[in-house]
């Protein structure tokens, strides 16, 4: 650089200094305000109204303590395997390779609905079969599914009522019936699930209850027809009404323990049914059953043959997020589905960043 | 005598221009995602192939910074400007880089798939277990 330039770029410098230098600080400031306002908005700490992921996983952990390396609800469980042999049913419903002719392993976990890993099995808690298809290209089909013939509530926020609603009373240690009977008085939908759900009486256990996804999805197929689809498991075992017997200190696990030795005597099967609705019945509400009569398409069978310690259990692992889905199945209206992968992944992620404690499987 | 270059090559000005606003949409899709229940599965479908796409670029930018070398500093810069400029331009690459080989790399050691669209996939970066 020559002297004249340096002086040049000098005198520059100079002209730059006192309302030029101010001008140019408040435009940089103004920007960063603009970038640094929206992120405070975007993240919600300006408005704060909304639910986030964080409250329901904070209202679990309000409910049934912080049990670290848990899952948040359905924290009692254990991991399965095996596979699934699709019959080409599906195949003109879903384009999804799961669904033409041929086997894809399976990992699942069967749980207990709470968030409490010691608690005592007893027959009406609702039971979970979390499943993970995984598909030879290398896509995943997950879905959690439960022994209830439709849901308790029909949206995030009536969700979380709920739970608030059956939070503990800090003097008396149980849920304030007043509060629950209020959010009853509040949610219609609610009372008429539940009339629902008690005319399905549970199985007597985990081998012998139907699985239902609950939600709807939509199912895509070949020709770009899309199908509102919701998925029942329906067990081979028989039906038997489930004990009205309390468990005891010693059989705290009877329904796991039941598990096991069913799955010691051979493996445990379901039929795949797809439920095919029609124009009119409700995708976005998971409270209300769709009319009998139904197509029911056997798309083929689950066939469950290995509990796996909890230890070394690959099913601990698993985020059993109904919106992991294959190409052919995509996820419908229903407000509840992207608010179950949000809660799931942030109770993923605080489990996964925690030292395990002792295992309370069944099987220990 | 060389001209020195007055200007970024029309590929650098490109690949900036395509890069600012999906970073910046990237920056307020990842601030919404962990806060939002009702839009968290769409957001999340987005923000995995938009943070592939950025690290695809950044490949390519980084390749194109070593082969176009960018216009001289002004002269009016000093010494020291030109050394906060240059630190803030290579953190700038580092993070652009790192940023969507740590999603990538979350998304493998929990065991998604990682799906770009469609049935197309990204390998897991690396297998846990």
């Amino acid at each position: 650089m020559s002297t004249d330039a340096k002086l040049g770029a000098e005198a520059q410098r100079a002209a730059l200094s006192k309302i030029g230098t101010l001008a140019r600080f408040a435009v940089i400031g103004a920007v960063l305000g603009v970038i640094i306002g929206s992120f405070a908005y975007i993240g919600g700490s300006l408005t704060g109204k909304d639910l986030r992921p964080v409250d329901f996983a904070d209202e679990f952990e309000r409910i049934a303590g912080v049990h670290s390396g848990f899952r948040r609800n359905h924290a009692k469980g254990v991991g399965v395997s095996g596979y699934f042999e699709s019959n080409g049913a599906g195949a003109r419903l879903s384009k999804a390779i799961v669904f033409q002719v041929g086997r894809v392993p399976v990992t699942g976990r069967f749980s207990l609905a709470g968030g409490q890993p010691y608690m005592a099995d007893a027959a009406n808690t609702i039971r979970g079969l979390g499943l993970k298809f995984s598909l030879p290209d290398g896509e995943q089909w997950r879905t959690a599914m439960n022994s209830i013939p439709v849901f308790m509530v029909n949206t995030p926020a009536a969700f979380y009522e709920r739970l608030i609603a059956s939070r503990p009373d800090p003097t008396t240690g149980k849920p304030d019936p007043t509060k629950m009977k209020a959010f009853l008085a509040s949610h219609p939908e609610t009372v008429r699930a539940m009339k629902i759900m008690s005319s399905h009486p549970p199985a007597s256990g985990f081998a012998n209850s139907t699985y239902s996804s609950l939600n709807a999805f939509f199912f895509v197929n070949m020709d770009g027809v899309s199908t509102p689809v919701r998925l029942q498991l329906v067990p081979l075992d028989a039906f038997e009404p489930a004990a009205s017997t309390l468990p005891t200190k010693e059989n705290k696990n009877y329904l796991f323990d039941a598990l096991i030795v069913r799955l010691h005597r051979g493996p445990v099967q379901w039929h795949l049914i797809l439920v095919v609705g029609q124009p009119g019945d409700p995708t976005n509400d998971a409270t209300i059953p769709w009319p009998e009569g139904r197509e029911r398409v056997d798309a083929g069978t689950l066939t469950l043959s290995d509990i796996e310690s909890a230890e070394t259990s690959v099913a601990q692992d698993i985020n059993f997020d109904p919106l992991v889905l294959p190409a052919g199945i995509v996820p419908s209206d229903d407000p509840l589905l992207s608010a179950r992968s949000a809660v799931y992944s942030q109770s993923f992620t605080r489990r996964a960043g925690e030292t395990k404690e002792p295992s309370a499987e069944a099987g220990k | 005598m060389v001209t020195e270059r007055r200007q970024f090559t029309a590929l650098s000005r490109l690949l900036h221009w395509l890069m600012a606003p999906m970073v910046l949409s990237m920056l307020c899709i990842g601030v919404a995602m962990v806060v939002s229940v009702a839009n968290y599965h769409r957001l999340v479908s987005i923000h995995r192939p938009l943070g592939i796409s950025i690290l695809f670029l950044v490949v390519i930018r980084y390749v194109n910074r070593r082969l176009n070398a960018p216009p001289p500093f002004p002269p009016t810069m000093s010494a020291q400007e030109r050394r906060a400029a240059t630190a803030s331009e290579m953190m700038l690459y580092a993070l652009l880089f790192a940023l969507p080989v740590v999603g990538w790399g979350m998304l493998s050691a929990a065991g998604y798939p990682i799906v770009l669209y469609g049935s197309l996939h990204l390998p897991r970066s690396f297998r846990t277990a």
